[in-house]
């Protein structure tokens, strides 16, 4: 099936409280500096390919079909058609129960296995075991995941995603 | 600029272990579950908090098709080991799992064939469901086809074959079994139903993929939404040999030293059944001798089931073993003589093994004029190998 994709807050408005100047769409007589960050999410399956010298290279195409066991990739368009950086840029990512962490994520990925109430890099993290102890947190235990990109330059755009297995 | 990144580990090897923990959810979430990822970002200009900006994605899963047959082994409906029939078996049968490892209820569509059938001996009778588990078909079984198959259930389904008695020892067949997957409920007995098929299309609704693989076997194909096992039959008969001999015991003149075979000489008769069958024994024996007009049986005589020594082509009984039997008709020992024949059973022969049957008579005539008498030994149940 085709994925819908929903976008909020496309036109970024600099927050409210902070900033004393209302931007709008079409305010190009305002010389006021402003980040204009819009953000599409994205579902892309992650095919891997073998070529005859035996080299895999993996790409990402359009899911043909969202089935147990797919690989994806849950990714995040970005684009800043403001004037001024964004920084500390952070995407915080709740996985839906029906996917799960991919064991080839990357091991510095910040996550969380309780709800979101904590992060840290996955081999940081446990769980509660059923009597009463903890055993090492996995992909498959991962509740949320947290992305950062320090800086996205005015006219900078880009894509962020991270694999996912369906269960 | 654009760039893009993929939160991809270097090293995927040491994560691998964590697939296992993924909850028990074993042939993976329902079809048509609505997946819906929510991204919250928060980001800073000038070092002042921005409003964070959300963004969302929905998809819903797919169907997953993909059927599994396992074959477990011949039950022992009949007597038997696995792989290993009798002629003129008419109930062998070939147990196989079928797994319904989708992620959503199907029905299956189960045929049977004999992809290798040596000289058309075997025959396939029946394919059910064995939703009783008790190994033959009964009440509430049904015929051909499985109905409103859970994800990841599993049904026991028999092939019941049919061997011909006429088959031959070592003589080979081969049964495959297909599950076919088609739309839930909607099979019916020894009707049709609709077979489910690859959508042509991605569509916003749930598609339906055939993920299951290629065994090899007959009709299976990969991804095409069924599978097949076979398994591998061998038919195992008692291959009997009878061979008779006789010896002269005594005779009038010399008695028991170097007895010649002159008019009044006793003469014993060893009738040796051999088995050199593929492993099956050789039962139900039973051996009928008509009896020359020149030789008298001479009562009290018969012994069954001796031990047998053959060389050269004769066999010699051993009368210290085996048991007696008296020459009445009526009585149950295995042994009579009525109206000029001598008949009785012998206890079954098992693979490369020999009993004898043993009897005495009299030579009445002239030498010359003393013929062999005529013997027939069978199997009443036909498990043996014609010689």
């Amino acid at each position: 099936m085709k994925t819908l994709n929903f976008v909020f807050a496309t036109a970024l408005v600099a927050a409210a409280p902070m900033a004393p100047v209302i931007a709008q769409e079409n305010a190009t007589a305002s010389s006021q500096a402003e980040p204009k960050v819009s953000l599409k999410s994205d579902v892309m399956a992650i095919i891997t390919s073998t070529d005859e010298t035996g080299n895999q290279t993996t790409s990402l195409e359009e899911p043909k079909e969202y089935t147990p066991g797919t690989k994806l990739s849950f990714g995040m368009n970005y684009s800043n058609s403001g004037t001024e950086a964004a920084t500390n840029v952070t995407g915080t990512n709740p996985l839906n129960a029906a996917v799960r962490l991919a064991p080839d994520a990357d091991p510095a990925l910040l996550v969380s296995v309780d709800g979101g109430n904590t992060f840290g890099t996955l081999d940081r993290l446990s769980v509660p075991t059923e009597n009463e102890g903890t055993r090492a947190a996995t992909h498959g235990d991962v509740t949320h995941v947290r992305w950062t990109i320090a800086s996205i330059a005015p006219g900078e755009s880009g894509r962020i995603g991270f694999p996912v297995i369906i269960r | 600029m654009t760039r893009s990144t993929q939160l991809l580990g270097a090293v995927s090897a040491f994560a691998l272990i964590a697939m296992s923990s993924a909850p028990a959810m074993a042939e993976g979430i329902a079809a048509g579950t609505v997946v819906t990822n929510t991204v919250e970002v928060d980001y800073q200009v000038g070092g002042v908090v921005q409003d964070t900006i959300e963004a969302t994605n929905t998809f819903t899963i797919d169907r997953r098709v993909s059927v599994d047959v396992e074959y477990v082994g011949a039950t022992g409906v009949d007597a038997g080991t696995p792989f290993e029939v009798a002629p003129g078996q008419t109930t062998a049968a070939f147990a196989f799992d079928v797994t319904n490892f989708s992620n959503a209820a199907i029905d299956l569509d189960l045929n049977a064939a004999l992809p290798v059938n040596t000289n058309s001996r075997a025959s396939i009778t029946q394919v059910f469901v064995d939703n009783d588990n008790d190994g033959t078909f009964s009440a509430g079984d049904t015929v051909d086809f499985a109905s409103d198959m859970a994800a990841d259930e599993t049904r026991r389904v028999i092939v019941v074959v049919s061997v011909a008695n006429t088959a031959l020892d070592a003589e080979t067949f081969q049964v495959d079994l297909n599950a076919n997957a088609f739309e839930v409920n909607t099979m019916t007995a020894g009707g049709t139903g609709t077979e489910i098929e690859e959508s042509a299309s991605d569509t916003t609704g749930i598609d339906t993929a055939l993920v299951d693989g290629d065994t090899g076997f007959s009709f299976d194909a990969d991804r095409d939404g069924s599978d097949t096992d076979r398994a591998f039959a061998e038919v195992s008969a008692a291959n009997v040999s009878v061979i008779k001999s006789s010896v002269v015991i005594s005779d009038p003149v010399n008695n028991t030293t170097n007895p010649k075979a002159i008019p009044g000489a006793v003469i014993r008769y060893c009738i040796a059944v051999s088995n050199s069958g593929g492993g099956a024994p050789a039962t139900n024996i039973a051996i009928s001798d008509a009896l020359p007009g020149e030789v008298d049986f001479n009562t009290g005589t018969i012994r069954r089931n001796t031990d047998v020594s053959i060389a050269a082509g004769v066999a010699t009984c051993d009368i210290t073993t085996g048991t007696t039997a008296t020459d009445d008709v009526v009585d149950a020992d295995g042994g009579q003589f009525d109206s000029g024949v001598v008949s009785g059973s012998l206890n079954n022969v098992g693979f490369d093994e020999s009993l004898g049957f043993t009897f005495d008579v009299t030579s009445i005539p002239a030498v010359d004029d003393r013929t062999d008498s005529s013997t027939t030994v069978s199997e009443t149940d036909d498990n043996d190998t014609p010689d």
